[in-house]
């Protein structure tokens, strides 16, 4: 009954003014000087067109943060530094849209960019690319990475 | 009396033979990761190199692994482009970027297992889109294109003694 409640409790729809929340993983998620993100901190895997996050307002940012170094991330080569944050509205008007994927876990959804990945090593063609570095970049600049002072905490402080 | 002093020594060189090196175990080298601060800081090809060890899902989203053959192909490139790349990076599809941003534009070149794609975008003026095999032995068209948007000339590029009528710049 509560599992029930909960599900009606976290809308199918997300609403724009809904924050989106993505962990940041080193090294390729950042930039040289580690202090931006880059573009592929938003790309899908091959044949899919899914950017993983957290919708802010089921699943709290200690959570997120949790989430991400239980799971997500694989040291040496692959180590959470950090939360980014973007307004849905800002995704969508970038070009891209955000939608409710909960069968992976409760609040969690998609960042989709209208662009399905090509087949493992394949590039995309050259126009669809620089569409696609269009709408990353306005999301990279709309996002609000904030860096984890504390990352081995399980408290998460802005 | 005699006094010992232990200063300058540490508790390893002390008691490392009566004590084993402590290796944490797995659930806590998930919480407590080493520091991979020297990728950023590797050249291209050592950021390459880099690259090619990642193994499926090397970004915890699904990101498929780098074929040699698309590391081959990007240090064939490294080694004819006229400037080299502002970032290296793999992309979570299996292939590679080669990035440049500057205040004149942007360009991408991303790498696959046969085939390249790449663009570069001035701030002023048209994009030029171009494609075809990896295994490239003359990287001239991207050189060209490459030089609207960096700062580097290339043969066929625009000198300075292009747009001053042939009249020499004092150095």
């Amino acid at each position: 009954v509560v599992s029930r409640y909960l599900t009606r409790c976290v809308r199918v729809t997300v609403a724009d003014d809904e924050i989106a929340v993505r962990a940041i993983m080193t090294p390729h998620h950042l930039n040289k000087k580690r202090t931006g993100l880059t573009r592929k901190a938003f790309v899908s895997p091959a044949e899919v067109d899914e950017v993983s996050v957290s919708r802010q307002p089921y699943v709290a940012a200690w959570i997120a943060k949790l989430w991400a170094r239980a799971v997500v991330q694989s040291p040496p080569d692959k180590v959470y530094v950090g939360l980014a944050f973007i307004d849905v509205q800002k995704v969508r008007q970038a070009g891209s849209d955000v939608f409710d994927s909960r069968s992976e876990y409760l609040g969690h959804g998609d960042i989709r960019h209208g662009i399905v990945m090509p087949k493992k090593g394949v590039p995309l063609p050259p126009p669809v690319l620089l569409q696609l570095d269009t709408q990353l970049d306005a999301i990279v600049n709309a996002a609000h990475f904030v860096h984890d002072a504390k990352p081995r905490s399980l408290r998460w402080s802005e | 009396m005699t006094s010992i002093s232990l200063s300058g020594w540490d508790a390893s060189s002390v008691f490392g033979t009566l004590m084993p090196t402590y290796v944490p175990p797995r659930r806590w080298r998930v919480l407590w990761p080493a520091d991979s601060s020297q990728w950023i800081e590797a050249s291209a090809t050592e950021q390459l190199d880099a690259i090619a060890s990642l193994v499926d899902d090397w970004d915890g989203y699904g990101g498929a692994a780098i074929d040699a053959a698309t590391i081959a192909a990007g240090k064939a490139f490294l080694s004819q482009l006229i400037e080299l790349p502002h970032s290296v990076l793999p992309n979570a599809s299996g292939t590679l970027s080669l990035e440049w941003d500057s205040h004149m534009g942007r360009a991408h070149l991303e790498i696959g297992t046969e085939k390249f794609s790449f663009y570069a975008a001035p701030r002023l003026g048209p994009p030029t889109f171009l494609s075809g095999d990896a295994q490239v032995d003359d990287a001239e068209e991207i050189n060209n294109a490459l030089a609207a948007v960096t700062q580097t000339s290339s043969a066929g590029a625009i000198t300075p003694s292009d747009w001053t009528g042939g009249i020499a710049l004092p150095d």
